[in-house]
């Protein structure tokens, strides 16, 4: 029989293999590593739990909304950012999540501060809100393919080829005829309305939060540690990575607190950086392929 | 309400001497190495935890701890160097970073399983002393903080300046790849200029043990601080590190009586966003550092 237990965490990987996907687009392709994923995540579990819960818009206006509100904010943030090159480029995003979890502290007449938005339980279509977690695990599972499918349509052509071009050499690819920002805006723009509608989900499944729970720095190491695990800069790396971690992450956090699960997180992913840079998926592929 | 600006300006100025003194730790690794440390924090969280249960067991003084600690986390910044750093010198950027952060994030959870999430003070005689000079209050602790930490920050500068392996040092930081052509044994030097920096930052700990909680994520506050001085400073500059610390601290003070506690970090970070888009080398740096000399 499968329960609720064992579905949730199929649920969870399925939504982690999406937002990582959507960050490996940023950092696997364009070179772009952000550390502030958290940010748009954050955004779009807050602008749609906001807009549902005070105004009693639709959380289906409400998801449009918030990946409205991300995208329009990752263009404002990232473009200043693209004028910085590569741990540059990391630091000034590492800022963002934590003006937000400070922002959404203590603009306490519309997030509840630290107290947190809790949804009320209201199943149905219209709400987005399910009773059964086969419903969430189709959700997540669509998601997942979504962001797999853009990956793909994006490593494949042009923009890919063209992020590719700037991330391994930017004047000469501005030399070829690609416009650097142009490219890297249209990925970021990409890559932060997908994690958005991963935030969105997140809310509509949980159906609580604050500021910590989607703002944390931790979001942003899930997210890219995934990608990392399963290889950096391939359609498949992230989902093998979520495979692989994230139920390994819901047994641990079964028996173990915050401070050894995050120890075993980080020692996995400093081991993986160290003996496996290209992940799970590159490593095989150079062993099949011996030079 | 004009009157309090001098005091609030001192204060900045205290604050913001041990600010530089995280910061320059940081600089310097980057500066020889060209890797951002993300861990720094972590190493300043363990000098402040060494230095606690130094007070806490032993009782002994938090800045005499520094003699002990600054020493202890040079060997492990050396070893740290070997294991970890060494293996990511020329890796892609993704992966210096993801090593430095999940060293971080290792270092971090080791104190929070270990120690706990308590936060943690330590209650010395000097406290809550406080000099009162020409009108203004001066608090011990943060003056203890501000004096060491321009003595540190002059031995250190002394040291790159009058030594062989300073010399070397500032060397590999113009041009890592023209040192090692002229005789500069540049991986001994990329494990001193770790260590050191790592020391820095256990100074620094021990210095603010008195003034400050204890807790396993105080380098993530921290660092955050060091990172926007050593942007607006200029990546790699010493002397840059130190006078970004003292306009950070300023516009930390000013923004905190002037507009909220709680919004004086965003006020922080906002400036290095600005900062990032009027001068991205930063006011000492030059321009193009974070590509220089590596390829």
């Amino acid at each position: 029989m499968i329960n609720d237990y064992y579905l949730n965490i199929v649920v969870m990987t399925f939504l982690w293999a999406a937002l990582s996907g959507a960050w490996n687009l940023m950092a696997g392709y364009g070179g772009l590593v952000s550390l502030g994923h958290s940010a748009f995540f954050g955004i779009g579990a807050y602008a749609t739990a906001v807009l549902y819960t005070k105004y009693g818009l639709s959380p289906w206006l409400g998801m449009l909304a918030g990946v409205g509100i991300a995208t329009v904010i990752a263009v404002a943030i990232s473009w200043p950012c693209f004028r910085l090159r590569g741990a540059f480029f990391s630091l000034a995003t590492l800022v963002f999540p934590i003006a937000m979890e400070i922002i959404a502290n203590n603009w306490t007449d519309v997030t509840r501060g630290s107290s947190g938005i809790a949804l009320p339980f209201k199943p149905g279509f219209e709400n987005f809100i399910f009773s059964s977690r086969w419903a969430y695990l189709a959700a997540a599972f669509i998601l997942m393919m979504i962001v797999y499918g853009i990956t793909r349509w994006i490593h494949r052509g042009r923009l890919g080829l063209s992020l590719i071009a700037v991330r391994d050499d930017q004047a000469a690819a501005e030399s070829m005829g690609v416009s650097p920002v142009k490219v890297k805006l249209q990925v970021t723009m990409i890559s932060a309305a997908l994690t958005a509608m991963g935030g969105f989900l997140y809310a509509q499944y949980i159906l609580f939060l604050d500021p910590p729970s989607v703002f944390s720095i931790n979001v942003s190491i899930q997210i890219a540690l995934l990608s990392i695990i399963g290889g950096l800069g391939l359609p498949l790396g992230p989902i093998v990575g979520s495979l692989l971690m994230t139920p390994l992450d819901g047994v641990l956090s079964q028996f173990l607190g915050g401070g050894p699960r995050l120890l075993i997180y980080g020692t996995v992913l400093l081991v993986v950086v160290l003996i496996a840079p290209k992940g799970v998926l590159g490593t095989i592929a150079q062993w099949r392929r011996p030079r | 309400m004009l009157d309090i600006l001098p005091q609030l300006i001192v204060s900045g100025i205290l604050i913001g001497g041990v600010y530089g003194l995280m910061s320059i730790g940081l600089t310097l690794i980057f500066g020889v190495l060209r890797v951002v440390n993300f861990a720094q924090g972590e190493f300043i969280m363990l000098a402040m935890f060494g230095s606690f249960w130094m007070h806490y067991l032993w009782g002994i003084d938090p800045y005499l701890s520094a003699l002990v600690l600054a020493p202890a986390i040079f060997v492990l910044g050396l070893l740290t160097e070997r294991i970890v750093i060494q293996r990511i010198l020329h890796a892609p950027h993704a992966m210096q970073i993801f090593a430095t952060f999940g060293l971080s994030v290792v270092l971090q959870n080791l104190a929070l399983t270990v120690f706990g999430p308590d936060y943690r003070s330590v209650s010395t005689p000097y406290t809550s002393l406080s000099y009162t000079v020409g009108g203004l209050s001066i608090s011990a602790t943060a003056l203890f903080a501000f004096l060491a930490a321009l003595a540190m920050a002059a031995l250190l500068i002394g040291f790159l300046n009058y030594t062989r392996d300073g010399r070397a040092l500032r060397a590999m930081v113009q041009n890592r790849y023209a040192a090692s052509l002229m005789g500069v044994n540049t991986s001994r030097l990329n494990r001193i200029a770790f260590g050191v920096g790592v020391a820095c930052a256990a100074v620094a700990g021990c210095l603010l043990t008195p003034m400050y909680y204890t807790f396993p994520t105080v380098g993530v506050d921290l660092i955050i601080i060091a990172f926007v001085v050593v942007v607006l400073g200029g990546m790699g500059s010493v002397a840059g590190a130190v006078i970004g610390g003292f306009i950070i601290g300023i516009t930390q003070t000013l923004t905190g009586f002037f507009v909220s506690v709680e919004l004086k970090d965003v006020i922080a970070l906002l400036l290095f966003i600005l900062i990032l888009l009027v001068r991205p080398q930063g006011l000492f740096g030059r321009a193009g550092a974070e590509e220089m000399g590596t390829k």
